[in-house]
């Protein structure tokens, strides 16, 4: 009856039994085998899914006082090949803690104009969002949140402003990186 | 009885005299060390220290500067290490090592009054910490503040940067502050529910 080590398991002949290539061979299987679970961990660590979109020719005319849905064009890496839902957002591809970012910028299309509002939504429900006041110029509003978040939930971009006329919403961008994993 | 080279695993030389399962014994023990090792590291990388920390129920009353309100949480929303663990809420979020982290915060926000044009809110981000056996000196390091305009309706601002805990601290608990204050005389802000500040470790020191 062999002997192993108190944690893992590696197995190793008693003192004063006679040992064949058996013996070897157990032992170096078990470590194999740890091995290997070792690699499986140390690539999702290195492979852990991110994807990032933005909008390019798309030019959104949004109206005021409403949340407004932004759209997508462009994938710029999407890890897994499947977070990008094109053209709404980025899906949740598994369970864990999350970091997102977007970008909206506004061009001075308005007629009058009090504040704009950029928002990420997870879904459908507002995680984390920025709002200016108005100035004479275009508008560049960032926002970025660290979340729980669960696989299958889309991520999305929203923008809201107040005044009259239309805001031209030019290059919006999202982001999403999983920071672990649950 | 030789060592490799890298992680020191025995074998036995070409004129060692002995029992073979005793050197088999001495190569499975010493391997089990290393994996282990190499399992927490993993452990360590697969879930980093991680603090979500929210408003339940608003601050009212935050009068114009001079002075600023440390931001405080009454709700602890995930916590892995238990950084929070035995703090009486509400509080500021704590850290319990040095390492490099990435922190941030979304932080809504009202006016009861009138909006004074051109007056701002401040939201700055700083980190904090207690020293000394006998008598108590407190250290604050600013880490980055986000400014806007004061504006009618709800405003919103979020903030994320990366920052250094040095390891002189390890030991003793870091307060992961955040301060805000408003120019908006003649009214008072209140720091919405649903506001929340995190943290997330995202490497150990190089040294230390």
């Amino acid at each position: 009856m062999p002997g192993a080590t108190p944690v893992l398991g590696l197995p190793y002949p008693y003192l004063d039994e006679g040992i064949s290539d058996a013996s070897f061979s157990a032992l170096a299987n078990a470590v194999d085998a740890i091995l290997a679970g070792y690699a499986t961990r140390r690539d999702a660590l290195l492979h852990r899914p991110s994807a990032a979109m933005y909008g390019t020719s798309t030019v959104q005319n949004t109206a005021a006082g409403t949340t407004n849905n932004l759209t997508f064009d462009t994938t710029v890496w999407d890890s897994t090949g499947s977070m990008v839902s094109m053209p709404n957002g980025i899906t949740i591809p598994a369970d864990g803690i999350y970091f997102a970012s977007g970008t909206c910028n506004f061009d001075n299309s308005w007629t009058t104009y009090t504040s704009t509002r950029c928002l990420i939504t997870q879904a459908g429900s507002g995680v984390g969002s920025h709002k200016l006041k108005a100035t004479s110029f275009g508008e560049y509003a960032n926002v970025m949140v660290l979340f729980s978040a669960t696989a299958g939930q889309l991520i999305r971009l929203q923008n809201v402003w107040t005044g009259t006329g239309t805001v031209n919403v030019r290059f919006p961008a999202l982001n999403v990186a999983q920071v672990f994993a649950f | 009885m030789k060592l490799t080279t890298s992680q020191g695993l025995p074998y036995p030389e070409d004129n060692d005299i002995g029992n073979g399962a005793a050197y088999l014994q001495a190569l499975a023990e010493a391997a089990e060390t290393k994996l282990l090792a190499e399992d927490a590291l993993l452990d360590e990388a697969e879930l980093p220290d991680t603090l979500i920390v929210r408003r339940s129920t608003a601050i009212t009353g935050i009068a114009a500067s001079p002075g600023y309100t440390i931001v405080k949480w009454d709700q602890v929303l995930y916590d892995n290490k238990g950084a929070m663990t035995g703090v009486t809420l509400p509080a500021s979020a704590r850290m319990m090592r040095s390492g490099v982290y990435g922190i941030g915060f979304y932080l809504a926000h009202t006016v009861t009054g009138g909006v004074v044009t051109n007056s701002r809110r401040n939201a700055e981000l700083s980190w904090s910490f207690a020293q000394g056996p006998s008598v108590i000196d407190v250290f604050d390091y600013f880490v980055s503040q986000d400014v806007i305009e004061s504006n009618t309706g709800g405003e919103f601002q979020t903030l994320y940067s990366t920052v250094e805990v040095p390891s002189q601290i390890t030991g003793s608990p870091v307060d992961m502050m955040l301060k805000f204050f408003h120019t908006n005389t003649g009214a008072t802000l209140n720091i919405g529910s649903g506001s929340f500040a995190y943290y997330h470790r995202i490497r150990p020191l190089e040294v230390g």
